[in-house]
């Protein structure tokens, strides 16, 4: 692995200490935390208790046996508490968990503060053959439908393996709608040419309970905290085929042992490799062990030290071998450019820009002339982002050759065509305004979307989010000018509302503003609640 | 969608029919025999039985799953030589022989009748047992490391090799274990409050460390349960360092905390303008590292050991210095070597902490390299292993550089790497003491003299049938040849473990593109003999 790709995480890692406030009078502050379905109590819970004011001061204790938890010597002020413990949904993770907000004054005993945990699902069952005799080391995926940027899209929410008994055990599933798909990896022992004395076969991929898709699959509406058991798969081996073909490189690199070509399950975006060939001198490979089926093949080399790269195609095997796949390895691509700020002179910018692609990501700093490259980018349809734009500037525009980039889709299959501009203006506009929950109070704490208009879906720069202050009030500055549709939304940490498929239904409940360079705008925005957000959630197949 | 596919099946079937009626005057050579459980001798149903071809990327290999008697049969096979192997999940091949000797062969000839072959499978074993808190409360989601003593580059060390969970109840089940003496460790990453993540591990049964485990000595196929491991939740401390000097601003410094295992996700650090804090570390080894990047200038690293043992600790000032790149170039000495560009130099840290990135440059075909970014810090120089070659010096400069060994901390100039095509051959026989043929023995080629500890000039191989062994490869120098009637894989590179042995060695100097032939007398598999065979 490449060091560079871990340093995005490690910048996350920052925190802030601050001086303690002055000692004042202290008063104390005790309650119960109770799991919210069987209302017991909850032994060994860890409460945090975070002074509202200044964030990061935190303290905690831990419930005793009959749930219950203290913390003396508090100082007057505002507090919010919130509690965590295994097999209960996390305090930071969900609108479900709500913290509890105490008020302290001068040697003020709070007590009686309830917390609420959400107890966390279990799936478990088995996977075995058609005598009823286990299947070892099949893997289990729990899959659910999220929204996330784009449109919806089936995602792991669990993995699990079944042992030696076939048995497996999901844990700690938040409650929701779930499909189960249980695969068994091929037998890599066996040598490339093999003659089986019987017809080869394998075992399908297997929604539950004995589906090909998820769309015809039994899905499992999961209570919190439920334990469902016995959801047993009797796998049936299937005729297996061979998809055969040849890689070739237009970059004239000769192929070694250390290119490969994997089949991989359609549509599943986590590497699942169900069958590996080598490739000849010549370029030829061929995958066996594949039932009927959609397969991504992709061919893959990677060598420490050198660009790790992949060139993919989807083949469809229908009760018979499939020939002449053909994987062409185009050379990886540099993208040059200017990012030019209107009206300034080029100087140092922490502008970041991001062309990625499923796996892969180019990235670079520009130069104090405003020029950049971005190096090894894989010959495909890029995803564009531009992060950390400086305060009092917006992307403006963004050219690739002669286009104008809209949606941040930059397609480099056929190589860079072009230099990426990038011009920032200066003149942005501002949106301000107000958000009022269903009773009119000002809604303090919640979120509040800027959403551009359809053909700029995917331009991460142009859809911003602020948090309300306490009065209920926000402000979002270096807008570009443009349409746009304003949301606010009462928590959103599952980030649903970055996809405008999610958006699309509320839009009723958004205001439009357009703003022009340097306008003005200001909204009034009623909250859309998390319970609208959930039902919403819940049409998700 | 069922008859389809049945209807698919029985046309397979039918097309293959065929081909096994038997045509040709000449019997086609078939391979039969059975899978039997080695404890029980019952037979295994459903066990995966390969004859793998020799050349098995070019030429045909064969397989058949056995039926309900654990009989298979294989017929119209191609005359030659093939390995034999059984696969079942829940039991494993041990060949004849030293541990690790290649699978038995068998011989496939025209009009040649091939002896029934029976293949017998070791049951392998289960461990259950809980993962428990320091009330005796289960612990779910725990993961569950099975840990084992193996030797790898001449060092014995205790190596995880499976890792399962707890269920709901705090229950795990290890499975497809070998017979031999294992180690467990539990360890629960768990969100302590808010932002707050802790790791607890405990060896079992209730260990703070691998010196205070308990060992667990299982036998083929054994079942063993209620192995309950406790997790001690000792204490957690605190991590302080601070910078030598302030960050220039615009600059982009990361710290973090590297453990034995590598980078700890989630470990939680605070900073203030000169100071870093690491809190809730548990006792261990650990490294402090900080990254500084400015805009057009190479990395600088600053790294600080630090062991937290059971108190708060000051790690000292991090004081960075630049990462370096380094050039060099591949030279080929006595005789010729094609397939530079399939060579990588690569750096490995020689302290054994965790490494930072990995670094490595692929070798042009004109033979020249270069490394990039490279942390200050000293390094082996190391270069993968081809057929034909060995790494003979490395030179820094007209420097030889004795040990292999660079710091990057001082001042470095390009490297000159040489490598030696004059390898040579060492071949013999193995008898026992009382003058037989030892077959499937390892015998292992260890460098002595100039070469002692050179690791990467030890050679392996395995007596035949015959007691005979041929290995190629050897680099010109000083070695002993030990003949293992069985041993740990890769104790023979241990000079410790050898200490008992040295007087069985037979001592050979190979000249260069030199052939030795000797006589090796066997070490008794009585006198290696560990638990874990």
């Amino acid at each position: 692995m490449k060091f560079a790709a871990i340093l995005p995480a490690l910048m996350l890692m920052t925190g802030t200490v601050r001086a303690q406030a002055p000692a004042a009078k202290p008063g104390s502050i005790e309650g119960v935390v109770t799991n919210s379905v069987t209302n017991e109590p909850v032994k060994k819970a860890v409460v945090t208790l975070e002074d509202t004011k200044s964030h990061g001061n935190n303290r905690t204790a831990t419930t005793d046996a009959v749930g219950h938890f203290q913390f003396d010597g508090v100082n007057p002020g505002a507090y919010s508490l919130a509690a965590d413990r295994d097999g209960y949904l996390g305090s930071q993770s969900s609108p479900l968990v709500r913290s509890a907000q105490v008020t302290v004054a001068d040697e003020q005993h709070v007590q009686d503060v309830a917390l609420k945990l959400l107890p966390l699902a279990t799936l478990s069952g088995h996977v075995l053959d058609d005598d009823g005799d286990p299947i070892v080391r099949a893997d289990v995926s729990v899959l659910t439908y999220v929204y996330n940027q784009g449109p919806k899209q089936l995602n792991q929410a669990a993995s699990a393996q079944s042992n030696d008994l076939g048995e497996f055990e999901a844990l700690n599933l938040p409650p929701g709608r779930y499909y189960i798909r249980v695969m068994t990896l091929l037998n890599w022992n066996i040598p490339p040419h093999t003659r089986w004395s019987h017809p080869e076969e394998a075992y399908p991929l297997v929604f539950y309970p004995n589906a090909s898709e998820a769309a015809q699959a039994t899905a499992f509406d999961v209570a919190p905290g439920a334990h469902v058991t016995n959801i047993d798969f009797r796998l049936r081996k299937m005729p297996a085929y061979h998809i055969r073909g040849i890689v070739s490189d237009v970059t004239a690199r000769k192929l070694d042992a250390n290119d490969r070509v994997m089949a991989e399950i359609s549509g599943s975006n986590f590497g699942a490799g169900l069958s590996q060939s080598s490739v000849q001198a010549d370029g030829s490979f061929e995958l066996r062990g594949l039932a009927s089926g959609s397969y991504v093949v992709s061919h893959m080399r990677f060598v420490p030290g050198e660009n790790a790269f992949s060139t993919h195609q989807t083949v469809r095997i229908a009760d018979s071998d499939v020939n002449g796949v053909s994987l062409v390895q185009k050379p990886l691509v540099n993208v040059s450019g200017t990012v030019t700020v209107e009206g300034s002179q080029p100087g140092k910018l922490d502008l970041q820009i991001s062309l990625s692609q499923p796996n892969v990501r180019g990235g670079d700093h520009i130069g104090a002339d405003g020029k950049f490259t971005i190096t090894d980018v894989p010959p495909e349809l890029c995803h564009l982002q531009v992060f950390n734009v400086p305060p009092g500037k917006y992307v403006k525009s963004i050219r690739f050759g002669d286009q104008e980039v809209k949606n941040s889709e930059i397609d480099l299959s056929n190589g860079a065509s072009g230099a990426l501009n990038i011009l920032l203006g200066a003149d942005g506009g501002e949106v301000d305004g107000m958000v009022e929950n269903a009773s009119g109070q000002p809604a303090g704490g919640v979120q509040v979307t800027l959403a551009p208009a359809e053909e700029y879906d995917g331009r991460d720069d142009l859809l911003k989010r602020m948090s309300t202050d306490a009065a209920g009030n926000f402000k979002i500055p270096d807008v570009a000018p443009g349409e746009y549709k304003v949301f606010a939304w009462e928590s959103d940490p599952q980030d649903s509302t970055q996809s405008a498929e999610f958006r699309k239904p509320f839009e009723s409940r958004s205001v439009a503003v357009t703003i022009g360079p340097k306008d003005k705008a200001s909204v009034q925005l009623n909250v859309i609640t998390a319970e609208d957000m959930e039902k919403e959630r819940s049409k998700l197949p | 969608m069922i008859s389809i596919v049945t209807i698919a099946m029985l046309l397979a079937q039918q097309v293959s029919a065929p081909a096994s009626a038997p045509a040709a005057p000449v019997v086609p050579p078939r391979v039969e025999g059975s899978v039997v459980n080695a404890l029980t001798g019952e037979p295994v149903r459903k066990a995966t039985v390969i004859l793998r071809a020799h050349d098995q990327e070019h030429a045909l290999s064969y397989a058949d799953e056995t039926d309900s008697n654990g009989h298979f049969s294989i017929s119209d096979v191609a005359p030659g030589e093939y390995a034999v192997i059984a696969e079942h999940s829940g039991y494993f091949v041990r060949a004849a022989g030293a541990t690790g000797a290649p699978p038995p062969n068998i011989k496939v000839e025209n009009g040649q009748p091939v002896p029934a072959v029976t293949i017998q499978l070791t049951p392998l074993a289960v461990i259950t047992g809980r993962v428990l808190d320091s009330d005796g409360d289960p612990v779910r989601g725990a993961s569950v490391n099975a840990m084992r003593y193996t030797y790898s580059n001449g060092r014995k060390r205790l190596v995880d090799f499976d890792q399962v969970q707890t269920n709901d109840n705090g229950d795990f089940r290890l499975f497809g274990l070998r017979a031999g003496t294992l180690y467990l460790k539990a360890t629960h990453f768990r969100q302590k409050g808010a932002g707050q993540p802790e790791t607890i591990s405990s060896y079992y049964p209730g260990a703070a460390d691998e010196a205070h485990a308990a060992p667990i000595v299982l036998r083929a196929g054994a079942q063993v349960r209620g192995i309950d491991i406790r997790l001690q939740s000792g204490g957690t401390y605190t991590i302080r360092a601070h910078f030598l000097e302030p960050n220039a601003p615009g600059t982009n410094t990361p710290v973090f905390l590297m453990g034995a295992q590598g980078f700890m996700p989630g470990q939680s650090v605070s900073f203030s303008s000169d100071g870093i804090v690491f809190t809730s570390v548990s006792p261990g080894s650990y490294e402090v590292v900080a990254i500084r990047q400015a805009e057009g200038e190479q990395p600088a690293y600053a790294r600080l050991p630090v062991d937290v043992v059971n108190a708060d600790v000051d790690a000292g000032a991090l004081s960075f210095q630049p990462a370096a790149d380094i050039t060099g170039s591949i030279r080929v000495e006595g005789g010729a070597f094609n397939g530079l560009e399939t060579l990588r130099v690569n750096l490995q840290p020689t302290h054994s902490g965790p490494m930072i990135g990995n670094f490595t440059s692929q070798v042009k075909p004109d033979g020249s390299f270069l490394l990039k970014n490279a942390p200050p810090a000293v390094y082996d120089v190391v270069i993968n292993r081809r057929p034909g070659v060995y790494l003979k010096a490395i030179r820094m400069g007209d420097k030889q550089l004795a040990d292999r060994r660079i710091d990057l901390a001082s001042r470095h100039d390009p490297l000159t790497i040489i490598l030696g095509a004059d390898m040579g051959l060492v071949e013999g026989s193995v008898a026992n003491a009382k003058g037989d043929p030892v077959v499937r023995s390892r015998v292992t080629v260890i460098p002595y003299g100039d070469h002692l500890g050179r690791i990467d000039l030890a050679r392996t191989g395995f007596s035949d049938e015959k007691g005979e062994f041929k290995i190629k490869d050897v680099a010109p120098g000083d070695y002993k040849v030990f003949a293992w009637e069985d041993v740990p894989v890769g104790a023979p590179q241990d000079p410790d473990y050898r200490k008992p042995f040295e007087k069985q060695g037979v001592a050979v100097r190979m000249q260069p593109n030199g052939h030795e032939t000797i006589s090796v007398t066997s070490i008794p598999a009585a006198a290696t003999k560990s638990d874990d065979q």
